[in-house]
């Protein structure tokens, strides 16, 4: 699963900087001065963004946290100090003065020679490695969940606001549907019959998502339709494709950014508990499946506090600096919030 | 707009989304791998035990009769028998019936707290807006907004039920407080009853209502905000007018619409919340029953239970409508 994921996402970044290069020159032989104009007013935009980002202390605390589960993410296997806490070989045994769950040690343990700073489980695997590779799952499922919804949210609003009378009517009627489920018992139920697979578990959290972002999307659009350039385009013979590909998609784009920074943090904390309620996938490592084994040992009685801080810490910091990271992003695109 | 018009097409939408529900729960128990038939019924089974079970559901018929049967069969709540949660073969409603009152109770004290609280404090804060009061209030707010339903009701659960045992550890009533051997549930006086539901169901609001709370105060405070910085509030200030009064009759009027419709949107959350916290607590209730329902496959009391929950989040939708015409100035009679 790993390598998959690894691979596909290698492929994508490829295509993405061929594709950025080869616009970048055809750009570059194209430009004429006025376009060169607008890069530069661009590129100024985007600076003052970013010095409005860094300005703003709580999201750029939440950025540099992000940063660091991004890294440990990439990382894991390398940081952690006994490689992947799943093969067997990793495990501790138990020995006449070595029970598990063992408390924390910095001394290398006498039999496989590995270093537990945060203990061990019940059956010997390393809590520090296993919380590592769990920002592994949370990151993948936030990365791919999210990357469902908005897809699917982008394209429901674009075409709702846009063509608007019936498309509008019934994509929002569906959408206010969607957004009328109980989600949770709806999870528990497509995991229950779809089976339980990491794949499904992001696909699940993906399609179940989406209609905040249709919403966001669709009132936007509504706007933006109304502005002269739409009219211009139009009146110089540009197709609707191409309108909404061009002109609407890019001036709906930053409030979505905003949006997907929050859907990432709620697509993490799905995952979670999808994975504490045993319903996801028991061989991929997640902060979820780690709790969900300490409670179900009765670690939370035997004050095995070793085993279920690590994870509970780093799925709520996880959550928070990708909430501080979207208010943050929010403030800055949505300037009705800024602060007067 | 018309405030009659606006509710009867809320009231078609209602009918066209309970509808779409009512497919849902149909199609999703339909789509199972292998046959419902044997799904529904324990292993081992004889085939003519089968054979009727099939009758008995139509699963002989096309799929066009069967979702007709399920329609009428849902509206004289007739659910069909459980066929693993024990006892198997018990109607369904009988199962459901007894819980719902206990989820309702959460829910509802929740709720009230939950919506009572968020709106006070994102009131508190908004006044105060770049004081230290607001900055405590908002990293309060984010913390507890951020932190997952779950993991606070774990902690709750071990720091007040386990360690401090300050609280029972399961169950929605049966103990009293300072009492050590308490009669039977059914034997108690209504006082006793009230403080025993009481004494179980503290725990489970508290790790239901924060995050709710959180997220209600966030939205009131942005909210809040938004309206604070309108010419007419400056204006309302010129007249001199207390805060008090610039509050209630100029800000808060206007602040509550988007709050409303927030707390509309969460209900769907309400529910999820709901069901973590009674799972943690051992709360006899829906959401309990749900996951006992998963646990077990137990396929006719999940479908009953899902249409439950839909129908359930509907009318909290179609209550938080109402009380939006009757506040929303413009939408008059």
């Amino acid at each position: 699963m790993n390598w998959l994921a690894l691979s596909a996402l290698a492929i994508v970044a490829v295509a993405a900087s061929i594709g950025i290069i080869r616009k970048w020159h055809r750009d570059k032989v194209l430009l004429t001065p006025t376009e060169k104009e607008k890069l530069t007013l661009k590129l100024t935009e985007w600076k003052a963004s970013w010095y409005m980002f860094r300005g703003n202390k709580l999201g750029f605390s939440g950025f540099v946290i992000l940063i660091a589960y991004i890294i440990i993410a990439l990382f894991a296997p390398w940081i952690s100090t006994v490689g992947d806490p799943m093969e067997t070989s990793n495990q501790e045994p138990e020995h006449a003065d070595w029970d598990n769950p063992h408390p924390p040690t910095l001394t290398p343990s006498p039999y496989t020679g590995f270093v537990h700073p945060f203990g061990t489980d019940n059956i010997g695997r390393d809590v520090f490695s296993m919380t590592l590779y769990g920002a592994r799952a949370s990151m993948a499922v936030g990365l791919f969940a999210t990357l469902i919804s908005v897809a699917v949210g982008v394209t429901v609003g674009l075409l709702a606001g846009y063509f608007g009378k019936y498309s509008d009517e019934i994509l929002m009627r569906f959408t206010d549907y969607f957004l009328v489920l109980p989600w949770f018992p709806l999870m528990i139920i497509l995991m229950t019959v779809l089976g339980q697979t990491f794949m499904n578990v992001i696909i699940v959290i993906g399609i179940t998502s989406w209609p905040s972002t249709a919403r966001i999307v669709r009132s936007q659009v509504l706007t933006v339709k109304e502005r002269a350039f739409i009219e211009r385009a139009k009146a110089i013979g540009a197709g609707d494709a191409h309108t909404i590909r061009v002109h609407v998609f890019p001036n709906v784009l930053p409030l979505v950014f905003a949006n997907t920074v929050l859907l990432i943090s709620i697509a993490i904390f799905t995952e979670a508990f999808i994975a504490f309620f045993g319903l996801s996938d028991p061989d991929m490592v997640s902060w979820g499946t780690i709790l969900e084994n300490a409670y179900y040992f009765g670690a939370f009685d035997t004050s095995a506090w070793w085993w279920v801080t690590p994870p509970s810490i780093a799925i709520s910091l996880c959550i928070l600096s990708f909430a501080m990271v979207g208010y943050a992003l929010d403030e800055i695109y949505n300037p009705r919030l800024r602060s007067r | 707009m018309n405030k009659r018009k606006f509710l009867a097409k809320k009231m078609v939408f209602l009918a066209i989304t309970l509808f779409a529900i009512l497919t849902t729960n149909f199609i999703l128990f339909r789509v199972m791998p292998g046959d419902p038939a044997l799904a529904f019924l324990p292993k081992g089974a004889s085939e003519e035990v089968i054979d009727m079970v099939r009758e008995d559901m139509h699963l002989n018929d096309p799929l066009s009769v069967q979702f007709y049967h399920y329609i009428i069969d849902t509206i004289k709540l007739d659910f069909s028998v459980t066929t693993v949660y024990p006892p198997a073969g018990t109607e369904v409603v009988d199962i459901v019936m007894p819980r719902l009152f206990n989820t309702l109770l959460l829910i509802g004290v929740g709720l009230i707290i939950a919506i009572m609280a968020g709106v006070w404090l994102g009131r508190f804060a908004a006044w105060r807006r770049g004081e230290a009061a607001d900055t405590l209030a908002m990293t309060f707010a984010l913390l507890f907004y951020t932190m997952p339903t779950f993991i606070l009701a774990l902690a709750l659960l071990i720091l007040f039920c386990g360690n401090l045992d300050w609280f029972p550890l399961q169950g929605a009533y049966g103990e009293l407080p300072f009492v050590s051997n308490p009669p039977r549930y059914s034997d108690m006086s209504l006082l006793e009853k009230i403080v025993s539901r009481g004494y179980h169901i503290a725990m489970p609001v508290l790790a239901f209502s924060l995050q709710m709370m959180a997220d209600f105060m966030l939205i009131m405070r942005n909210s809040l905000t938004d309206v604070l910085t309108e010419d007419y509030i400056v204006t309302a200030k010129a007249k001199g007018l207390s805060h008090r009064q610039v509050m209630n009759d100029h800000a808060m009027k206007n602040a509550m619409l988007p709050v409303v419709t927030v707390i509309a949107l969460a209900m769907g959350w309400v529910v999820g919340g709901e069901i973590m916290v009674e799972i943690i607590f051992s709360y006899e209730g829906i959401g309990q029953l749900t996951w006992a329902a998963v646990e077990a496959r137990d396929y006719p009391l999940l479908q009953a239970l899902f249409l439950i929950l839909a129908v359930g989040v509907l009318i909290a939708n179609m209550i938080s409508d109402i009380v939006y015409v009757y506040i929303d100035p413009r939408v008059s009679l």
